[in-house]
C-alpha cells in the first residue's frame, strides 16, 4: 500500500535517549521517520530493546521526544498531553481497571468525556458485540479468561473511535492457538472500523500475517520498511534477513555479470547464480537463500531450467507436520544449510537418510544479494 | 469416599489444634476482662474501690443525662470531654491522612533501596520509649522551648506562643504518634497500584483529576479505610498524649477512665466510660465501612 499524501501519523527525525539506573545512556530512538496512512495496519517489529515500545509511547504521549517532530492528522503533538491525543492504546498487560465491571471499563473513555448514560450503554453493548463479548457487562475483569480480557481491552480502546489504535504486544500473553485466531480477528476488525492500527511485536510471524506494512527496528533505527513480502523476500540488510524468517546467509562477492545474471563466489568457495539487478563484478555481497527456496532432487533427476544445483551431505532431519526441516552441509564448502521441504515432496525420496549425499536446487531469481 | 471423609476429618482436627491456643488466649485475656468490664459498668461502686453486687444504671446516667439527683449527679462535663475526644481523634485521622497520602506516592516511586531506607525511618520512632518522645515534644513546645526560641530569634513573634497544654499540642502529639500507623497500610495499597492503569486512564482521555477520582482513589481506598481505623481507635481512647501534652486543661475520655480506676476508685463508672468508648468506636466503624462499601458499589452501577 502506497503511503497517502498526508499521513495520519507523521514522525520525523525522532530521537529519544534514556539513562539507566547505573548511569549508562541508552539510545532508544535514533533519527526515526515513520508515516502511517489512513486505514493502514502498520507493524513495528524488532527484538526487545529495539525501541519499538518507546516509539509507541512517544506517539501515545507517555514519553516526550528529545528531538524530532510528531504530527497526528496534520496537527503537531508537541506539548499535547496523552489524554488529548486522538489515539488509544491496547496495553501489553491489558491494564483493565480491576475495581470496575467490564461495562464500566469499556465505557470509561465515554464517561470521562461526559457522554450521556443511554448513549454510553448503547455503545458499550455495540462495541462488546463487535469483539464477541455480548452480555458480559456486569462481570469483573478478574472473572474473565486471558483472551476475554484482551477483547475487553480492545473494546475499551476502540469505543470512542480514535483515529489511530496503538497495540503494544497485545497477543504475547495468549497461547498459540488463541493468538492465531486473534491475529485474524484483529485484521478483520481493523478493516471494519477503518481505524489505522500501529501494532508492536517481536514476533515476526505475527507481523507478516497481519500487516499492510512492516517497519523493522533495531538499536533505535529503522532497518527496513515495506510490505510483508518485501521485508521477507528482499531484506535490505543482514539483520532483517536473519530476524525475519529462517535464512541461509553467505558472505561473498560478485565474480562476474553476464546479461541479467550474476555469478557469485562465496567465502567457502561455493559458486552460486542469481539475478544481477544493479550489481557489478567485484561487489562484496551477503547472499540470502531462504530454506524453502530449495528443492530436493532424486539422484537421477536433472537440475531444472532457471535453477541452480548444489550437493550437500544431510546431517539431520526433523519432521514438523507440514514440512521437514533438514540440516545439511554443502560439498564443497562445508557450510551449514537449512532446507525446508514439504512433506508431500519428501515422500517420493524415501531413500534419503542422515549421512547421505543429497542434490538440491533453487530458482536463480529467488537468490537475494545484499550489498555489504 | 470413606478415605475422603477421613482426610476431611483429620484436616478439621489439625485446624482445631492450630487455632485452639490463640482462641483460648483471646478468650481468657480479652473476652474475659471485657465481660467483667461490661458487668461492672452495671454495678454499684464500692466505698473503697471494688463493687457492690447490686444492679445500678446510674453510671450511665451520670454520663448521658439521667441521675437520681441524690448520690449521683448528671454532669455534662463528661459528654463535653467525650465529644472533645471524638473531635481530636477525627482531626488526628484527617491530618495523618493528609500527611501520609502524598508521601506514600512519593516513597512508592523511589528506587528499591531508598524505599527500604524510608520504611526503616518510619519505624524508627518505635525504638525509643513513647514517654521519652512525648517529653521531647514538651521541650519543643513549652513557652521557653525550642520552637518559641527559634520563632523569636527569627523575629516572627515577640511573645512566646501558648502551645503546650492546648488542644493544638495534643493534636500535634497524637499525629506524631499515629503517623506510622496511617502510613504503613496506605503505603501498602499505593505500592500495589499498577502504574499502567494510570496510563490507561490518561490514554482514554481522563484528566489528572478524573484519573485520581476514578482510578487512584477507589484503588487505594482499602489503605485509606484501614489506616483511618487503625489511627482512630487508639486516638479516641488515648490518655498518654493528652496527659503529657494537654495537662489538666485538655482532658480526654481516656484520662477520665484512668482517673476513675486509679484515683477516684469508682470502678463501675470507669467501666461505663470505657464501654462508651467501645460502643462509639463500633458504631462509627460500622457506619464508615458500610458507607465506603456502598460508595464503591454505587461507582460501578453508575458507570456501566
Amino acid at each position: 500500500m502506497a503511503p497517502p499524501d498526508e499521513p495520519l501519523v507523521a514522525l520525523r527525525g525522532a530521537a529519544k535517549r534514556f539513562r539507566t539506573p547505573e548511569g549508562a545512556e541508552v539510545i532508544a530512538l535514533d533519527d526515526v521517520n515513520l508515516a502511517v496512512g489512513q486505514n493502514e495496519f502498520v507493524t513495528l517489529l524488532g527484538p526487545s530493546g529495539c525501541g519499538k515500545t518507546t516509539l509507541l509511547r512517544c506517539v501515545s504521549g507517555f514519553e516526550d521526544l528529545d528531538a524530532g517532530t510528531l504530527a497526528i492528522a496534520g496537527l503537531s503533538m508537541a506539548g499535547v498531553p496523552a489524554h488529548r491525543r486522538p489515539v488509544n492504546t491496547v496495553f501489553q498487560n491489558y491494564a483493565l481497571f480491576p475495581h470496575m465491571t467490564v461495562g464500566a471499563n469499556v465505557a470509561y473513555s465515554l464517561e470521562v468525556a461526559g457522554v450521556a448514560r443511554d448513549e454510553r450503554q448503547r455503545r458499550v453493548a455495540e462495541t462488546l458485540a463487535l469483539v464477541n463479548l455480548e452480555g458480559l457487562e456486569r462481570r469483573k475483569p478478574s472473572q474473565l479468561s486471558g483472551g476475554q480480557q484482551q477483547r475487553v481491552a480492545l473494546a475499551r480502546a476502540i469505543i470512542s473511535k480514535p483515529k489511530i489504535l496503538l497495540l503494544d504486544e497485545p497477543l504475547s500473553a495468549l497461547d498459540r492457538k488463541l493468538r492465531q485466531n486473534m491475529q485474524l480477528e484483529l485484521k478483520t476488525l481493523q478493516h471494519e472500523l477503518g481505524i489505522s492500527f500501529v501494532f508492536v511485536t517481536h514476533d515476526q510471524e505475527e507481523a507478516l500475517t497481519m500487516s499492510d506494512r512492516v517497519v523493522v527496528l533495531d538499536a533505535g533505527r529503522v532497518q527496513q520498511e515495506g510490505t510483508p513480502t518485501e521485508v521477507y523476500h528482499r531484506p535490505s540488510n543482514a539483520f532483517v534477513a536473519q530476524f525475519i524468517g529462517e535464512s541461509n546467509l553467505f558472505e561473498g562477492r560478485v565474480a562476474a555479470v553476464e546479461g541479467d545474471e550474476a555469478r557469485f563466489e562465496t567465502a567457502e568457495g561455493l559458486v552460486l547464480f542469481g539475478a544481477a539487478r544493479d550489481l557489478s563484478a567485484g561487489d562484496r555481497v551477503s547472499i540470502l537463500l531462504r530454506p524453502e527456496t530449495f528443492d530436493l532432487l532424486a539422484d537421477d533427476q536433472a537440475v531444472s531450467a532457471h535453477c541452480h544445483g548444489l550437493t550437500a551431505r544431510l546431517e539431520q532431519e526433523v519432521f514438523m507436520g507440514t514440512d521437514y526441516h533438514l540440516i545439511a552441509r554443502t560439498e564443497p564448502g562445508d557450510k551449514t544449510l537449512k532446507v525446508t521441504v514439504r512433506d508431500s515432496h519428501r515422500e517420493g525420496l524415501s531413500n534419503i537418510a542422515p549421512g547421505a549425499q543429497v542434490k538440491l536446487q533453487y530458482p536463480r531469481r529467488r537468490l537475494h544479494a545484499l550489498r555489504a | 469416599m470413606r478415605a475422603k471423609a477421613e482426610i476431611a476429618g483429620r484436616r478439621r482436627l489439625i485446624l482445631f489444634g492450630l487455632l485452639a491456643p490463640v482462641t483460648a488466649f483471646l478468650g481468657v485475656f480479652f473476652l474475659g476482662p471485657l465481660a467483667i468490664m461490661a458487668l461492672f459498668s452495671l454495678l454499684e461502686p464500692g466505698l473503697y474501690g471494688g463493687v457492690e453486687w447490686t444492679y445500678y444504671h446510674w453510671n450511665y446516667g451520670r454520663i448521658l443525662g439521667w441521675a437520681d439527683g441524690l448520690i449521683e449527679e448528671f454532669d455534662p462535663v463528661y459528654l463535653v470531654i467525650f465529644l472533645r475526644s471524638l473531635k481530636l481523634a477525627l482531626i488526628t485521622v484527617a491530618l495523618c491522612l493528609i500527611a501520609c497520602y502524598p508521601v506514600a506516592f512519593w516513597v512508592s516511586r523511589l528506587p528499591e533501596r531508598w524505599k527500604n531506607v524510608f520504611l526503616f525511618l518510619i519505624t524508627l520512632p518505635f525504638f525509643a520509649s513513647l514517654i521519652v518522645r512525648l517529653y521531647a515534644w514538651v521541650m519543643i513546645l513549652k513557652p521557653s522551648g525550642a520552637l518559641n526560641q527559634v520563632l523569636m530569634a527569627l523575629g516572627l513573634i515577640d511573645v512566646p506562643l501558648e502551645i503546650i497544654f492546648t488542644e493544638r499540642a495534643v493534636i500535634t502529639g497524637m499525629v506524631y504518634v499515629m503517623v506510622p500507623f496511617m502510613f504503613l497500610p496506605l503505603y501498602a495499597s499505593v505500592e500495589k497500584l499498577d502504574r499502567s492503569l494510570l496510563e490507561a486512564s490518561h490514554d482514554l482521555g481522563a484528566t489528572r483529576t478524573q484519573t485520581f477520582l476514578r482510578v487512584i482513589l477507589p484503588l487505594t481506598l482499602p489503605g485509606i479505610v484501614g489506616g483511618s481505623i487503625i489511627v482512630f481507635i487508639p486516638s479516641l481512647g488515648n490518655f498518654i498524649v493528652p496527659d503529657v501534652l494537654g495537662g489538666a486543661k485538655v482532658m480526654m475520655v481516656g484520662n477520665l477512665v484512668e482517673q476513675q480506676f486509679l484515683y477516684a476508685r469508682n470502678w463501675p463508672f470507669g467501666a461505663a466510660l470505657a464501654m462508651m468508648i467501645m460502643a462509639t468506636v463500633l458504631l462509627l466503624m460500622l457506619f464508615y465501612v458500610t458507607l465506603v462499601l456502598r460508595r464503591a458499589d454505587d461507582d460501578q452501577s453508575v458507570t456501566v
